[in-house]
């Protein structure tokens, strides 16, 4: 194995080993400052048309669906 | 309205049934910008605790030839008032998937929240000609920091910059003399 790849998946074990923190989570105050202003933006006004939203996901989709291996 | 999501929800809405999309999906319809768009193939519906709901909620999947599991395995038969009785008992999540993308969580439960309270409050979006009931985004955030699952924790992360991102370049723009 090529020390590169070795210190690739040396690092991956390492991640994998590190316990993950669950459990709530405190917001903070910009954050959900950030929230209600991005809710009260006027293209996030009720009714707006989202269109977009569900192209853009098709298109990544598609997109990732088409790549193949070279 | 070749997009099958969008054609479940016309169907849900045709047949009246109450949902409110939640959860990563929810945000997306939030974003003003590709840039805080998040790339999910789940689609969470949250569904008010009435098994009568859930019950029509199945058939209109049916009806769209959606397979719905619970636990893993097929949803069990028949499908009738005393099936969704049960489910509704245990919160037990059913999901319903068309094998070529689309894959949707039915869920009653939404970590922090009742039902009523979130519906109240949701935000009605239009995609294709077709209304999207979206819960308020504070409640989606904040639902997934009470849940603090590990994929929560990382979204939460990622959305705050992306948001804080979002607005400084906003506010940059408006600065140098742009629009409000």
């Amino acid at each position: 194995m090529d020390p590169e790849t070795k210190r690739a998946l040396e690092a991956i074990d390492r991640v994998c080993e590190t316990p993950i923190e669950t459990g709530p989570v405190e917001l903070d105050a910009e954050y959900l400052r950030d929230v209600a202003r991005v809710v009260f933006l006027p293209e996030n006004r009720p009714r707006t048309d989202k269109t977009w939203v569900e192209l853009a996901d098709e298109e990544w989709f598609a997109h990732y669906r088409a790549a193949r291996r070279k | 309205m070749a997009n099958p999501f969008q054609v479940l929800l016309a169907a849900l809405a045709e047949a009246e049934c109450q949902f409110l999309l939640i959860g990563v999906a929810g945000v997306n319809y939030y974003a003003t910008a590709g840039s805080v768009l998040f790339v999910t193939r789940d689609r969470d519906l949250f569904l008010p605790s009435g098994p009568e709901n859930l019950l029509r909620i199945w058939r209109v999947c049916e009806h769209q030839r959606l397979e719905l599991t619970l636990a893993g395995e097929p949803l069990d038969m028949p499908r009738d008032s005393w099936l969704a009785q049960r489910v509704v008992e245990r919160r037990a999540l059913t999901h319903a998937r068309d094998g070529r993308g689309l894959e949707v969580d039915l869920t009653l439960v939404m970590s922090g929240f009742e039902f009523d309270a979130v519906w109240s409050e949701r935000r009605v979006f239009i995609a294709d000609g077709v209304e999207i009931p979206v819960a308020r985004l504070d409640h989606i955030v904040q639902s997934k920091a009470s849940a603090g699952r590990p994929k929560d924790r990382l979204f939460l992360a990622t959305h705050k910059e992306a948001l804080r991102n979002l607005l400084s370049r906003d506010e940059g723009t408006n600065e140098g003399g742009g629009s409000p």
